[in-house]
């Protein structure tokens, strides 16, 4: 994850290619969920729990999001299934 | 939003979401990143904008693949921070010691002058919509056409890349 300007965004980056068009822009909950899931494998049931714990969200809401973000960086090519 | 949701605590995420389509980054800000993971070892890939590299690269619609390589020879396309601070993606029309002079495909008469140090990186691939790469090629003959240059460009840029852009095919 990088800072651009002042955004947060996240580069679909290999160790040696950087693709600024498989780019993802942040906000700062997004940023933070990304954050907890570096360098281990999850789903969205764990995006959800990161929500449910961190800030005050009906569940019903929280579990929408989390499934819509997750797949939102499935299509961004960021992660992988 | 999906119908029957209201999302209280994370709208941003949604717009974000929703919104994720074309984010544009003010050029200095991408490219300095840009010029750093080159000066790293890394390739970039990015997206190209304007017509001033017609009929090659054409903005708006093609990625170019970028490296920085040891040397640098005309016929290159290269990315290079000018004095002005501005960034541009030419191609190396002349090089003389350590200064080189870059023109764009697409341009008439304009060229810039920057050192070789300004140069960050060469364009190893062109990437079309729908992922295809092509290799580009030194601009021998686009050079040699070069009286012909506003006709040709003006034919592409409103007859043919209209009719490309219509088919949806790349050519």
């Amino acid at each position: 994850m990088r800072r651009l300007g002042n955004e947060y965004i996240i580069v679909g980056e290999g160790a040696n290619l950087v693709n600024f068009n498989k780019m993802i822009a942040l906000n700062s909950s997004a940023a933070y969920l990304w954050e907890s899931v570096q360098g281990i494998d999850f789903d969205a049931d764990y995006l959800k729990d990161l929500l449910l714990t961190k800030y005050d969200v009906d569940p019903a809401v929280a579990e929408v999001d989390s499934r819509k973000l997750a797949e939102s960086w499935i299509e961004a090519g960021i992660v992988s299934r | 939003m999906p119908q029957g949701f209201a999302s209280q605590v994370l709208p941003e995420v949604w717009r974000d979401m929703e919104e994720a389509e074309v984010k544009v980054v003010p050029n200095e800000i991408l490219l300095d990143a840009v010029s750093k993971l080159l000066s790293d070892g890394r390739s970039v890939i990015i997206r190209t904008k304007g017509s001033s590299m017609l009929p090659f690269v054409r903005g708006g619609r093609d990625s170019v693949r970028l490296s920085r390589h040891p040397d640098i020879s005309v016929g290159d396309i290269v990315l290079a921070h000018l004095g002005n601070d501005k960034y541009v993606l030419h191609r190396v029309f002349s090089i003389d010691g350590d200064k080189v002079t870059l023109m764009g495909d697409g341009n008439l008469k304009g060229t810039e002058l920057c050192r070789i140090s300004d140069v960050c990186g060469t364009v190893d691939g062109i990437i079309r919509p729908g992922g295809k790469e092509k290799v580009p090629g030194d601009g021998a003959l686009w050079r040699k056409l070069l009286p012909f240059r506003r006709y040709l460009v003006a034919f592409y840029r409103k007859i043919l890349l209209p009719c490309t852009d219509f088919l949806k095919i790349n050519i």
